[in-house]
C-alpha cells in the first residue's frame, strides 16, 4: 500500500513539474512575442531582450523568484513599448515644426 | 468616356498629392530654418554647418584649437589610399562614381531609382565593391569611414542639395518616414530626436549642450575625442537612440537612411565641411 502511495505521489510531482515547465515556457514565449511586436513597431526598448535572456538563465539555475521578477520587468517594458508605439502613430505629427 | 474621365481625375489627384507632399518637404525645411533663426537670432544660417559649435561659444574655442591639428587627418590619408586601391579587375572605386571628386559627397543621400530606396554614400561604396566582386566593408568600421572622410574632405565647401524627386512617390515615402522617425518618441526615456534638438536645443545635458538639428549631417564622419576614433553619422544616430534607452537600428538600416535623408534635406543650402572633430 505504501509503495502504491509513494508511486502516486511521485507521479503527481512529475505531472506538476511538467505542467510548471510548460507554463513557464508559455510565459517566456508570450513575453518574447510582445518584445518582437514592439521591435516590429520600431519601438523596442534597450534592455528588454537582455532581461528575457537573464530571466532564462535564472530559471535554468533554479532561482524562480529572480527569474519571475526579471520576466515581469521584461513584460512591462514590452507592453509599454507597444503602447508607446500605438500612441506615437498619431502623436508624432503634432510635434512637427510649423 | 466615363473611364477616361475617371483616369484623368485619378492622375490629377495623384499628381496633386505628390505636389502637396513635395511642397510639404520644402515647407518643413523653411519652418525648420525659421525656428532656429527665431531661437538664435544672432547666429547666421551658414554657422549651423559647425554643429554644436555654432551655439556653444565656450566649447567653440577648444574646437578651433583642435582644428589647428585635426585629429581626422590620418583618416583622410588612409581614405585616399583606399579610394585609389586597384581591385583585381583593374578598376577602383572612382570608376563607379561619374561625378567630379568634389561632387561625390553632396550627391548623397539620394533616392536610387532602380532600388526605390535611399542610398547613402556608405551604401554606394559597398554597391561599387559588389559590382567589382569585392566583399562589402562593414558599416561602422574604420575602412569605410576613412573613405567617407576622404570624400567629405574633397567635398568641403559644396552645399547640401538633397532632392526629393517629385515624380517618385517612393522618395516622398522615404522623406516622410525619416520625418516621422525624427518626431517619434521612443525608448524608456520617451524622447524624440526633436525633443532634444528642437525643443531643448542649447540646453545642458550634464556638461554638454544639445545641438541644433539644422546642419546635423554636414560634418560627418567625425573624430570623437570621447572614443579616440572616427564615427559615422549612423553610429551617432545609434548612440542617440541608445541614450533614450531604445534598441538602436542597424547602421545603414532603412530607418537610419530615411532619417539621414530627412535631416540632410533640412540642411539644404549649408556647406558640407566634414570630416569634423567633436568631444
Amino acid at each position: 500500500m505504501r509503495v502504491f502511495v509513494n508511486l502516486m505521489l511521485m507521479a503527481t510531482v512529475l505531472v506538476a513539474q511538467s505542467g510548471c515547465s510548460t507554463g513557464l515556457e508559455r510565459r517566456f514565449a508570450e513575453v518574447e512575442r510582445m518584445r518582437v511586436m514592439a521591435a516590429e513597431a520600431g519601438a523596442e526598448w534597450l534592455q528588454t531582450e537582455e532581461l528575457i535572456k537573464q530571466a532564462k538563465t535564472e530559471a535554468t539555475r533554479g532561482d524562480m523568484e529572480r527569474s519571475n521578477s526579471l520576466l515581469e520587468l521584461a513584460q512591462f517594458q514590452a507592453e509599454t513599448a507597444i503602447k508607446q508605439a500605438q500612441h506615437e502613430a498619431d502623436a508624432w505629427s503634432g510635434r512637427v515644426v510649423q | 468616356m466615363r473611364k477616361a474621365i475617371a483616369a484623368v481625375v485619378l492622375i490629377g489627384a495623384t499628381l496633386l498629392m505628390q505636389q502637396t507632399a513635395l511642397a510639404g518637404a520644402e515647407e518643413d525645411r523653411l519652418a525648420f530654418v525659421k525656428y532656429y533663426k527665431t531661437r538664435f537670432p544672432d547666429i547666421p544660417f551658414a554657422e549651423y554647418a559647425n554643429g554644436i559649435y555654432a551655439i556653444d561659444s565656450d566649447a567653440r574655442g577648444q574646437w578651433l584649437e583642435i582644428e589647428e591639428f585635426p585629429p581626422y587627418e590620418f583618416a583622410i590619408e588612409k581614405g585616399q589610399e583606399r579610394w585609389e586601391t586597384v581591385f583585381a579587375n583593374g578598376k577602383t572605386l572612382a570608376d563607379c562614381f561619374p561625378q567630379a571628386l568634389q561632387e561625390i559627397r553632396v550627391s548623397y543621400p539620394r533616392l536610387d531609382e532602380r532600388l526605390g530606396e535611399v542610398v547613402t554614400l556608405e551604401m554606394a561604396i559597398n554597391q561599387c565593391r559588389a559590382a567589382n566582386q569585392q566583399p562589402p566593408l562593414t558599416y561602422g568600421d574604420d575602412e569605410i569611414i576613412d573613405i567617407t572622410a576622404f570624400l567629405a574632405f574633397q567635398g568641403r565647401g559644396k552645399k547640401l542639395d538633397v532632392r526629393v524627386p517629385e515624380n517618385d512617390p517612393r522618395a516622398l515615402d522615404a522623406y516622410e518616414s525619416g520625418k516621422r522617425f525624427y518626431y517619434t518618441k521612443r525608448g524608456q526615456l520617451n524622447l524624440a530626436c526633436a525633443d532634444c534638438h528642437v525643443t531643448s536645443v542649447g540646453q545642458l545635458v550634464r556638461a554638454d549642450r544639445l545641438s541644433a538639428s539644422l546642419g546635423h549631417t554636414t560634418h560627418f564622419p567625425v573624430y570623437r575625442s570621447k572614443f579616440g576614433g572616427m564615427i559615422s553619422l549612423h553610429k551617432r544616430f545609434a548612440g542617440c537612440v541608445r541614450d533614450v534607452r531604445a534598441k538602436p537600428f542597424a547602421l545603414q538600416s532603412t530607418e537610419f537612411r530615411n532619417l539621414e535623408y530627412f535631416l540632410s534635406y533640412m540642411g539644404n543650402g549649408l556647406d558640407v565641411n566634414g570630416p569634423g572633430a567633436r568631444k
